[in-house]
């Protein structure tokens, strides 16, 4: 069996991390939009007129994005929003990170002390970035809804 | 032709997707009783309330004076990178800062105007030094809550690796 045969199941399992990951990234945040709006902030990569419209749509995105690929509804679109979300986070931390700033990513939780960001961080987000362009290009609509 | 029509489609479902996120994250926001202002306010809003704290007005008006002792709470490397201009650095982290404590205590009086200071709204470095240098006899220590940030955000001195 070659390698082509795999990919669709590959790409449903993919779906569904990716999909889990999102989903639960989302929920905090969609909890409490004040406490995620200041770990943006703390970025200092957006202007402030911008940080609270992010924080309160973001989350939304993810928690649609990441309902899509679980549910195999436009899964192609949802792993694009994904893969664009995740290269924009990954750039977001290498910035951070090259300019000394000592944050937490802000990307699961807040309601706790967190670990500030470092490299492991950033290779996670490419690493489901590399994960999400794989499901944008070899799903093959398994257990879809749509 | 097919090819262009799925192109298409392709992309009016990202656009629904991202209209969609945007109507139910503002419609619930608005909703919500802690729902969070469209503009957001970093000045007031991260200024926080308690004794042990100083405003970022107050810790400037002492600089300007020279009538403070500004302290890095972060790690060497990270003080490196950028500090407040004229602030040292006592790395809250270092497993001799007792020593180190000990020699400022013997260097300065213990009613100096002291403000320790770290970056991030969660950094809680500048807060445990304050309380260290208060346990060894410091009198008047204070914090600067997420300090290097606003600091360097009202555009007051830096001073930035390779610059000077």
């Amino acid at each position: 069996m070659d390698r082509k045969d795999l990919s669709p199941y590959l790409a449903l399992l993919f779906r569904w991390v990716l999909g889990i990951i999102f989903i639960y990234a989302s929920i905090n945040k969609i909890l409490y939009p004040d406490l995620f709006a200041k770990a943006v902030a703390n970025y200092q990569l957006l202007p402030d007129e911008m940080i609270n419209i992010f924080a309160i749509i973001l989350p939304w995105l993810e928690f649609l994005t990441g309902a899509g690929l679980i549910l195999g509804i436009w899964v192609k679109p949802c792993a694009i929003w994904i893969s664009f979300l995740l290269f924009i986070f990954s750039l977001a931390l290498s910035i951070s990170l090259f300019r000394g700033l000592n944050i937490s990513c802000g990307c699961f939780e807040f309601t706790r002390e967190t670990k500030i960001i470092g490299v492991t961080t950033i290779v996670r987000d490419i690493s489901l970035f590399l994960i999400a362009l794989y499901v944008a290009f070899f799903d093959k609509k398994l257990l879809s809804i749509r | 032709m097919n090819q262009n029509k799925n192109s298409e489609n392709r992309w009016i479902k990202l656009l629904i997707i991202f209209i969609l996120s945007c109507c139910i994250g503002l419609i619930t926001n608005s909703l919500r009783k802690d729902g969070i202002p469209l503009i957001y306010s970093s000045f007031e809003e991260i200024e926080p309330i308690g004794e042990e704290y100083i405003s970022l007005t107050k810790a400037k008006e002492l600089f300007d004076k020279k009538e403070a002792i500004f302290i890095d709470a972060r790690i060497s490397s990270e003080y490196n990178k950028a500090h407040i201009k004229g602030a040292i650095n006592l790395p809250f982290t270092d497993f001799d800062l007792s020593e180190k404590i000990m020699m400022l205590f013997e260097k300065i009086p213990p009613d100096t105007n002291i403000i320790t200071y770290c970056d991030g709204v969660e950094c809680k470095l500048s807060d445990s030094l304050a309380k260290a240098l208060k346990e060894a006899g410091f009198l008047n220590v204070k914090v600067l809550h997420n300090g290097l940030t606003r600091w360097k955000k009202s555009g007051f001195p830096i001073k930035e690796k390779g610059k000077d």
